[in-house]
């Protein structure tokens, strides 16, 4: 019997048990192994080849594109489609549109998510399952159907074609989950931290400030990448709303299918291009993401 | 404490409040009160009671896309599902060990983020690309890598498999995600509970079903919702993906894509609004049950 | 919109169809979300310039004061307005600014403007985005063309502005008998083909369909498809191949009948006999894949000689610009007579005007953007439009003698060959979209799931009817 804390010394018996990194060993077979590792593999194929796809058909010139027999690597790779891609009219603004869009809709989501959050994790009060329920009601349904009255509403206080605008309701869509998240990660910190501070001579806000957030740090970063993702991939709502001037990158790659017929290199080109934020957002915070997921989840 | 907190309550949420008060509820009952109309988007709106349902309850669109968000409903969260914990088991206990230092599968980091890359994907791309991947002709992506002979399958204009396509599709995109927030909730389950199992002499399946899941349930039963959400919604891949939008002849349609067509289409946004309604019924029900009927006592671990 | 979004049509085959039906009465085309389009009740009219009226102005413009315009940016791109229309206009009236924007989004961007009083001058409402312009007309935003048409033309001595358009183009535009909309490019739909494909391989173009069904075995046996359509989104070129048919057997009579919502205007003889005729094609020659590619895919499939029919419309060539190979020469032919006893000869076409221009009432200068209408329909315009988007316009006669495409002197052509015998068609799949969806989805099953002619019609009539005892669609009726 040994104490298996994490990181703690090896011990080696077959018999043992023992964590480390939240990785267990059982009992192992070859068998399994290789059975693991292939299904591993597999699996990773299903997953990446489609992408495999689309980065190989935006570096290949067009005339190999519209080939009705696909090749599996361009034989004349080429930066064309991304040229035509980045030089197209309308592509530059609105990646600078829907950069501000989502900025400020993540932001804000995070700004009104944590203080929300806060409000329903740290106090009781009346009215609090009502906001809660709320909540998750707004969740339910696709935005599809709210998407009229939505604009209408937007269209009487003149935020029709604007960013900010879109921004708000990007900000509303995003703002749930936010909320549950966060709601998850202040509550696992124990209420005994706040206690002492406070009894140290905090007062209430400076508790929240210099004790609560910090801890929540993990919690607002992944609540921001997929907020980020929603935000940024988001081309239905910003299409009925707003003017070609003031799409974004999303909307444009899509609208510039059809009028054109489908040009597939330019196409995938501009998938990419439109991709790139969010891969690198992503793969600079991939490790806290897991932290971020399960303190929300496991908790409940 | 209890004194001084209420100012800082309604300051914290004022903002929330109000921001879903004009945004959400108001817009749920507008939505509700414009099922009552026959409003064409513009013009006068005229009052009709109860007529569009009646005329949904007519409908064999409805109906038909009713069936395919039940077909999603049901398979989506359950295939998802178990894939995803058996890839979130492998990569957190499949893999060999190594002197006594343990890891998952081989490679289990890299594979943690090549499984999210679906979600990166927006998922209007993720339509566009599928739906070459499903080409109907020799042009498409499965079908070129079929034998020459073969004649080419039909996938999106066939109206018995489109809808598993599209089911395909929903998986393959979502399966990374709940990869990864599997595995990372196996991760956090502490190592007494293993500790106790092992020396009651567990073998792997026991430890699988016996408490990882059961640990997991809140996440399990969390995911479940979401998938189901997403099985309700489908609007993007259906609207790109199919032949005529919601075809071959209405074997894709599905109520997300109906309450778009009658908005934007054919002008009748009172019966999409209608559709919208039961829509938010429907998926309350469902939201409301799986959490009922999946509640067990949470562990504290 | 997409293509892929949520847009999967093509701007300008939607604009046509619902252009087509701008001339008879409010059309209830693609419903924005506006709530209103601002009412009798706006008293929020600006100054507006006027100048005097004479000769050499017969609109009294004032010269001096600017002119804005919005031109649509789709498959007709905006060039002809900056680089002909305006230099056009500007020859005559160099003091008088044109300010140009263009938008893919007519309706989100002009009518807020509308609304707020202020819209541009001169606006060319179009796009699958485009604004209900039977409200905009009868909320009198639309200014009066009368004095437009009734005006001498810009460069043709002794004739109006009408007259030197083709009949039924002023027509198209009017409402209540006053016309208020300019339908500017003029489509010529037909079975379009390589001619240089054709030529090598010795065939001839079929008048009849017993020669229509050999010319296929023999295209069939060169293994070449003979006929075919994209079933994923563009199965209305299609329908509109069938009712052509169906009117040449019939009359226009026939489609009228259907526009009317008539009980048994589908299930009417000559319906019956398009629908079965057709069928049996689809049954026979049609390639099964075709029914998930779209329209640019089997477009494509046509450049490259592996289909030789298409149904479209005289757009195809400039669409396909880009994709079309030296081997390939755009040319089209008029529906073969489906019966010895057709009430209508071979050569008859379907052609109808389309791209809606008009003048708000409400803005700076209502007659400057009439005039510069009235530049637009100068011979000279009208030829420079031509020349760069390969689509005819209405100004009859503009584009003769020119060669500027194979594909449009073959529609011009054919225009000549037909004479009068040129229908508009049908105007049910801009008034009820529910019967256009359809009657796309029938197509689909007509043509591609074994040819049955009889439920063609019985689901078509169907819902027909149940349109018709909707209470809740509006109706128009067409005579």
């Amino acid at each position: 019997m040994v104490a298996t804390t994490p990181g703690a010394p090896a011990v080696r018996t077959r018999s043992r048990r023992r964590v480390d990194e939240g990785v267990i060993t059982v009992g192992r077979s070859r068998a399994a192994t290789i059975a693991a590792n292939t299904t591993g593999i597999v699996f990773s194929i299903l997953m990446l080849f489609p992408i495999y796809w689309v980065l190989n058909t935006a570096f290949k010139p067009a005339d190999e594109v519209l080939a009705l027999t696909p090749t599996f690597w361009p034989k004349h790779p080429t930066f064309d489609n991304f040229l035509s891609a980045v030089k197209a009219p309308l592509f530059l603004q609105d990646m600078l549109n829907g950069l501000i869009i989502t900025l400020l809709a993540v932001a804000g989501s995070l700004v009104v998510g944590f203080l929300a959050a806060l409000a329903i994790a740290r106090f009781k009060f009346y009215g609090r399952r009502g906001i809660i329920l709320v909540i998750l009601a707004v969740q339910l349904v696709p935005f599809i159907a709210l998407l009229i009255p939505l604009f209408l509403m937007l269209q009487s206080v003149s935020l029709t074609n604007s960013l900010i605008g879109v921004s708000i309701t990007y900000l509303v869509l995003i703002l749930p989950y936010t909320v549950w998240t966060l709601r998850g990660f202040i509550s696992g910190i124990p209420r005994e931290l706040d206690e002492a501070a406070l009894i140290d001579g905090c007062s209430r806000g400076q508790v929240f400030w210099r004790i609560i957030l910090p801890l929540t740090g993990p919690g607002l970063v992944a609540t921001s990448v997929f907020g980020f993702i929603q935000a940024w991939n988001e081309f239905i709502i910003i299409n009925t709303l707003n003017s070609p001037e003031k799409q974004n990158l999303m909307a444009w790659l899509l609208q510039n299918q059809t009028t054109r017929g489908t040009a597939w290199g330019p196409l995938m080109a501009g998938a990419i291009i439109t991709s790139i934020p969010v891969v690198i957002f992503f793969l600079i915070i991939q490790r806290n993401i897991a932290t971020g997921l399960t303190a929300g989840a496991v908790k409940g | 404490m209890r004194h001084g907190k209420y100012p800082f309550i309604i300051g914290f949420l004022v903002v929330p409040v109000a921001l879903y008060c004009t945004f959400v509820v108001a817009a749920y009952i507008q939505s509700f009160q414009l099922a009552m109309t026959s409003w064409s988007g513009f013009g006068a709106i005229k009052y009709i009671g109860f007529e569009n349902f009646q005329k949904l309850w007519n409908d064999d669109l409805f109906w038909k896309s009713l069936r395919h968000n039940l077909f999603l409903l049901i398979l989506l969260p359950i295939v998802t599902i178990a894939i995803a914990l058996v890839f979130a088991f492998l990569l957190n206990v499949g893999g060999s060990q190594r002197g006594g230092v343990t890891r998952g599968v081989r490679g289990s980091k890299a594979y943690r983020i090549i499984f999210f890359f679906p979600q990166l994907l927006a998922l209007a791309i993720v339509a566009v690309i599928f739906g070459r991947v499903f080409g109907p002709d020799k042009s498409g992506m499965l079908n070129g890598l079929f034998p020459d002979s073969w004649s080419p399958w039909l996938f999106m204009a066939d109206e018995r498999w489109a809808m598993t396509c599209i089911l395909v599709v929903l998986i393959w995109q979502a399966i990374g995600f709940y990869v990864v927030l599997f595995s990372a909730g196996m991760g956090s389950i502490s190592s007494d509970i293993y500790e106790a199992a092992a020396l009651d002499g567990a073998s792997r399946f026991t430890l699988f079903f016996r408490i990882t899941i059961p640990l997991l349930w809140g996440t399990i039963q969390v995911a479940w919702v979401y998938l189901g959400i997403a099985a309700f919604d489908a609007f993007a891949i259906v609207n790109i993906m199919t032949v005529d939008r919601g075809g071959p002849n209405g074997a894709t349609s599905v109520l997300s894509l109906m309450i778009y067509r009658n908005t934007f289409e054919f002008s009748q946004v009172g019966y999409a609004s209608a559709i919208g309604v039961v829509l938010f019924f429907l998926t309350l029900t469902f939201a409301a049950l799986t959490l009922r009927v999946t509640r067990r006592e949470s562990i504290e671990a | 919109m997409t293509e892929i979004f949520a847009k999967a049509e093509v701007d300008r085959r939607t604009l046509l169809r619902r252009a087509a039906a701008v001339g008879l009465m409010a059309t209830p085309a693609v419903g924005m979300l506006s709530a209103c389009v601002g009412g009798g009740d706006d008293d929020k009219t600006q100054q507006q310039s006027t100048g005097t009226k004479s000769a050499e102005n017969p609109l009294g413009i004032d010269p001096k004061a600017g002119v804005e315009i919005i031109i649509f940016n789709g498959g007709l791109g905006t060039a002809y307005s900056t680089d002909v229309d305006t230099p056009l206009f500007n020859k005559k009236w160099p003091d008088a600014k044109v300010t140009f924007s263009q938008t893919e989004q007519i309706s989100t961007v002009v009518q807020p403007r509308i609304n707020a009083g202020t819209p541009p001058d001169m606006i060319n409402n179009s796009g699958s985005n485009l604004m209900d312009f039977g409200a905009i007309v009868k909320a009198g935003q639309a200014a009066d063309l009368t004095d437009l048409f009734a005006a001498p033309s810009w460069d043709v001595s002794g004739k109006t502005v009408a007259d030197t358009l083709v009949p039924g183009a002023v027509e198209q535009g009017s409402y209540d008998g006053k016309p208020f909309a300019m339908n500017y490019s003029f489509t010529v739909f037909g079975l379009w083909y390589n001619k240089k494909l054709f030529d090598s391989k010795g065939w001839t173009v079929p008048t009849t369909w017993a020669d229509f069904t050999a010319l296929c075995d023999k295209i069939h046996a060169a293994g070449i498809t003979p006929f075919g359509f994209a079933g994923a989104n563009a199965s209305y070129y299609m329908v509109r191949a069938l009712l052509t048919s169906a009117a040449k057997i019939g009359t226009e009579q026939a489609l009228k009948d259907i526009d009317n919502l008539k009980p048994g205007a589908w299930t009417a003889d000559p319906i019956k006999k398009a629908a079965a005729a057709w069928g049996e094609i689809g049954n026979k020659y049609i390639n099964k894949t075709f029914l998930g590619l779209k329209h640019t895919e089997v477009q494509l499939q046509q450049n490259q000689d592996k289909l030789a029919f298409y149904p479209c419309g005289s757009w195809l060539e400039n669409e396909q610009a880009k994709d079309t190979p030296p081997t390939f020469e755009y040319a089209v032919a008029a529906y073969p007579s489906v019966t010895t006893s057709d009430q209508l000869p071979a050569t008859a076409i379907n052609a109808a005007a389309g791209e809606i221009y008009f003048a708000a009432a409400k803005g700076k200068n209502p007659q400057g953007g009439k005039e510069y209408i009235r530049a637009m329909l100068s011979k000279e315009a009208a030829l420079g439009f031509t020349k760069l988007t390969k689509s005819l316009t209405v100004v009859s006669g503009a584009a003769d003698g020119q060669t500027i495409s194979p594909g449009l002197t073959s529609a011009n052509d054919l225009l000549g060959k037909a004479g009068k015998d040129v229908f508009m068609g049908y105007l049910f799949d801009t008034w009820y979209k529910k019967l256009d969806d359809e009657s796309r989805a029938a197509a689909n099953d007509l043509m591609f799931k074994g040819g049955d002619a009889d439920k063609f019609c019985q689901r078509m009539e169907a819902a027909s009817q149940a349109v018709a005892k909707d209470s809740s669609v509006t109706k128009f009726t067409r005579s």
